[in-house]
């Protein structure tokens, strides 16, 4: 192995990610090769310097650290809960249904029978509420029934 | 009795146990920590970070499926959360060791010393300051191999090729290399490359 090539691979040499051969061949090249051994003592001196700039923390910081998780997820657990609930499959394949079906429906053309669609949702909702949000020609079927409540 | 893995930890927490995922913190809070410590601009937004990562895990351990593993899934929320607080404009991070141990409560100056020779504290904050300068493909590759992910880890991590982990660390080393040539001197340099060899 050249210089160049072993200039090459000194990561992957110093990461113990070279085949035997090809790490056999880095020793003989680093053993005759000042330069590359120097550039190997850098990159061992980089690694060792990115180690030493963030000591891992002690037991007692770990457990505060865990308090202050606990306390925050127990200030907000209905939003932690909610949150959770949205990313599960359970709610994202009914939501995903529902929202085809209602892209399906917005799409459809209205039909000539709208009403019954209209009166439908008058029986459900016990004949009060708002209709702001059926299509035209549901809105003035709607409109012929008695929409407010007493 | 066998410790439960993370997978399962991670089942546990989903399902509501606490003192599951108090243990997955436990088990992950130094690497987290480590990250965000590194790719953040201070201390005080590195705890902040890394405690609202934990937030986010447990917000999404229902997604977590176990294909991969826990720690490489919530590296990579790790990673993403850093990248998203740095693009947010977090100011550039002044390397301040006395900040550091400050902020993690490491510290007296005795303790401090204790930890890292003057020497060290000096490659610890070069290091740092010549990481700020790395594109961020080498530079998180470096972070994650420094803090003892494997290649196949570190490409799950970064989504990316096992080809491309290698490239992105050797891009790492040489630079940080470089630029430690620059500011050592021949006999240091000489120093080090006798021990390489020993």
């Amino acid at each position: 192995m050249n210089h160049e090539q072993t200039q090459e691979l000194l990561s992957d040499y110093l990461d113990g990610e070279l085949d035997a051969r090809e790490s056999a061949a880095a020793v003989a090249h680093l053993s005759d090769c000042a330069d590359c051994r120097a550039e190997l003592a850098r990159y061992r001196r980089a690694d060792a310097a990115l180690r030493a700039a963030t000591p891992p923390p002690t037991a007692l910081q770990t457990a505060a650290f865990v308090r202050a998780v606990r306390k925050r997820l127990e200030a907000a657990p209905e939003a932690a809960f909610l949150a959770s609930w949205l990313a599960s499959p359970r709610f994202a394949v009914p939501a995903f249904v529902l929202a085809f079906a209602g892209l399906i429906a917005a799409v459809l053309p209205p039909r000539a029978d709208a009403g019954g669609l209209a009166e439908a949702l008058l029986v459900a909702r016990g004949g009060s509420g708002t209709y702001a949000w059926l299509s035209k020609s549901d809105a003035a079927a709607a409109s012929a029934f008695d929409w407010e409540a007493p | 009795m066998n410790e439960p893995d993370d997978s399962e930890l991670a089942r546990r927490a989903g399902a509501g146990d606490a003192e599951a995922f108090g243990e997955l913190i436990r088990r992950h809070h130094a690497r987290v920590a480590g990250l965000c410590a590194r790719l953040l601009d201070n201390p005080s937004d590195a705890d902040d970070a890394a405690q609202e990562i934990f937030l986010r895990a447990h917000r999404f351990l229902g997604k977590f499926r176990g294909e991969a593993r826990f720690s490489t899934w919530l590296y990579r929320i790790a990673l993403n959360h850093c990248r998203d607080r740095r693009r947010a404009g977090a100011r550039r991070r002044s390397v301040s060791l006395d900040a550091l141990f400050e902020e993690r409560g490491d510290a007296t100056p005795e303790l401090r010393e204790k930890t890292l020779s003057g020497a060290a504290q000096e490659d610890a904050a070069a290091a740092q300051a010549m990481l700020e300068r790395l594109p961020e493909g080498p530079r998180e590759a470096l972070l994650l191999r420094t803090q003892g992910s494997s290649y196949a880890e570190i490409a799950q991590t970064l989504d990316c090729s096992l080809d491309a982990v290698k490239a992105r660390l050797r891009r790492a080393r040489r630079a940080l290399a470089d630029d430690f040539r620059r500011q050592t001197s021949p006999a240091s340099v000489q120093a080090d490359s006798d021990g390489a060899t020993s």
